[in-house]
């Protein structure tokens, strides 16, 4: 069940450059939130009108989580939340990973970290077998977080850390090591998830991206975050907000 | 207690003046679990077409300066499939039922009509001829008073049931097609739809919406639209339903003031889902610190 409602903000930390996580309770959703669903941020009197959606990045008790990138204003007031601050909230909303295989395969690109994260915390501790791969620009951005449950690579651009390209190559390298079958759960900026969907192509695993685009609702209402179906003749076009953020890497042509 | 309820006609009165945009709320059950449709005085649809519409390829909105750019294209279901999956929730519905239709021929608006006449649950229909996001009919429909008093008139001679007009502010002079809507027939009008407006990403060069042009709403274009009511209210017989950027209830009362009847809250659905209950609110407490008995006392009462 969807609610929207005003809480409080309990934790707001920066957990590398320009990345914070940001805790606040949503007890009505706690329990029934999935991993890959977001929450909807609201602010009042500003320029920019649209909420915000921010994948859940984890649940504590009746808490839950995000991890957010200060990218524009918005954000930016967001860093400045303190504990106790009134935020309103809209969630949970859109849909969830599928979980298909006993081996999964995270791959995070920057702050795509977050649902992969809600992921790893929903998979640990069952008889699955996990490899996150996370990749960032550089060390500094690279979330000061507990370890994931499972094997951890990291990569960087820059090599300022460990391995040293694109998370895609740095997952590309290990794929053959990884026994299938397995799914792939991803959530990047657009080259990377372009770059994951060729390689699903061309070694045939599982994949499910999840996708941002922009929304001016997020309920299915305003039909602005479109995105091209790969089967036109059924429905030529899906919603992120509400057919998504999550899709099947053979939902999507992102030749 | 303040009286909201506001008479557009005899036979035709909303229990309080505010509505839903079309295209802001769905067809009314979407989100029915998060803004109750019960605390608005009607719901205007999604516009519907005869056929079903996938709309316009994307991106088909962008974020400007207190307002959105669109151009979603009339992205539907169509009539047939309206009729088959929201008539059940619609017929229960305690406020008006207005339908929006939208086409791009006269024949095409006559069809749905005679569709959906029949249905008691339908109390009016809007008709938009002033769509800007698509290539044929839309908006050519409201730019030309003899095409729109042609097609008000087919329209007038279909159907017995309350008919409203929806006109855009992308014209030289918005009381001309006005006047033209109410010699043939209509019984009332709203505006205004979204403003022409652009957005280019500097960066790409590209144009921020897929058809470069599209229509702009929410707080930005309120002053435009508060004009347009302005200058039609003295030239005009039938009500008029107040839409453009409104999001708080200081702004319903600032468009009756103006002439509106009642007013469409559009833009303000995505980015505030408590707009309506705070509004409702913030008028009961206006009339009652100004001692207005009876909210339709107000309509027009701007001090000129």
């Amino acid at each position: 069940m969807r609610v929207f409602k005003v809480t409080k903000v309990l934790s707001n930390r920066m957990v590398a450059t320009d990345t914070y996580l940001m805790e606040f309770a949503f007890p009505e959703i706690s329990r029934s939130a999935q991993p890959g669903q977001f929450v909807n941020f609201y602010f009042s009197g500003r320029p920019q009108l649209f909420p915000r959606p921010f994948s859940i990045a984890g649940v504590n008790g009746e808490n839950l989580s995000i991890l957010y990138k200060k990218v524009g204003c918005l954000t930016e007031i967001m860093t400045q939340w303190q504990p106790g601050q009134k935020v309103r909230v809209l969630g949970p909303l859109g849909n969830t990973f599928n979980i298909n295989h006993k081996n999964h395969v995270l791959i995070a690109g920057g702050v795509g970290l977050a649902p992969l994260l809600f992921l790893n915390q929903k998979l640990a501790g069952s008889n699955y077998k996990i490899w996150n791969f996370v990749g960032v620009r550089s060390k500094d951005q690279l979330p000061t977080l507990s370890l994931l449950s499972g094997k951890n690579y990291i990569a960087t651009e820059d090599g300022s850390a460990e391995f040293c390209g694109t998370i895609v190559d740095c997952f590309r390298n290990n794929l053959g090591a990884i026994p299938r079958p397995f799914s792939v759960y991803a959530c990047g900026p657009e080259k990377m998830l372009s770059a994951l969907w060729q390689l699903s192509r061309e070694n045939h695993f599982d994949l499910q991206l999840s996708l941002e685009k922009i929304m001016a609702c997020g309920l299915g209402i305003c039909q602005g975050c479109a995105i091209p179906y790969s089967h036109p003749s059924e429905r030529p076009l899906r919603l992120v907000c509400q057919d998504g953020p999550v899709f099947n890497a053979n939902e999507l042509d992102m030749e | 207690m303040t009286d909201l309820r506001i008479k557009l006609r005899e036979d035709f009165i909303l229990r309080n003046p505010l509505l839903t945009a079309s295209g802001t709320y769905g067809y009314g059950d979407e989100i029915a679990d998060l803004v109750n449709p019960e605390l608005y005085g009607g719901i205007v649809t999604k516009s519907i077409t005869l056929k079903p519409r996938a709309g316009n390829p994307p991106p088909r909105i962008a974020e400007v300066t207190s307002g959105m750019l669109n151009s979603i294209g009339l992205a539907n279901i169509g009539v047939d499939k309206f009729l088959e999956e929201k008539a059940e929730f619609l017929a229960d519905y305690g406020g008006k039922v207005i339908v929006n239709i939208a086409g791009s021929k006269e024949d095409e608006y006559v069809k749905v009509i005679k569709k959906l006449s029949d249905r008691q649950w339908i109390a009016a229909f809007e008709i938009n001829v002033s769509c800007p996001n698509v290539t044929e009919g839309g908006i050519e429909f409201g730019k030309d008073p003899s095409i729109l008093g042609r097609l008000v008139r087919k329209l007038r001679n279909t159907t017995d049931k309350f008919l409203i007009i929806k006109l855009s502010p992308n014209v030289t002079d918005i009381r001309v097609l006005a006047l033209a809507a109410q010699e043939n027939g209509a019984d009332a009008l709203s505006m205004i739809n979204t403003v022409y407006g652009a957005a280019i990403d500097i960066y790409t060069r590209r144009p921020k919406i897929n058809t470069v042009v599209g229509g702009l709403s929410g707080p930005a274009i309120k002053p435009i639209a508060l004009a347009n009511i302005l200058k039609t209210y003295k030239e005009v017989d039938i009500p008029i339903i107040g839409i453009g950027g409104i999001s708080c209830g200081a702004d319903v009362i600032e468009f009756l003031l103006a002439g509106a009847y009642a007013v469409q809250i559009g833009t303000a659905n995505f980015y505030n889902p408590g707009i309506c209950a705070e509004a409702l609110d913030f008028i009961k407490q206006y009339c009652m610190e100004n001692k207005i008995n009876c909210l339709q006392d107000i309509i027009g009462q701007v001090k000129v």
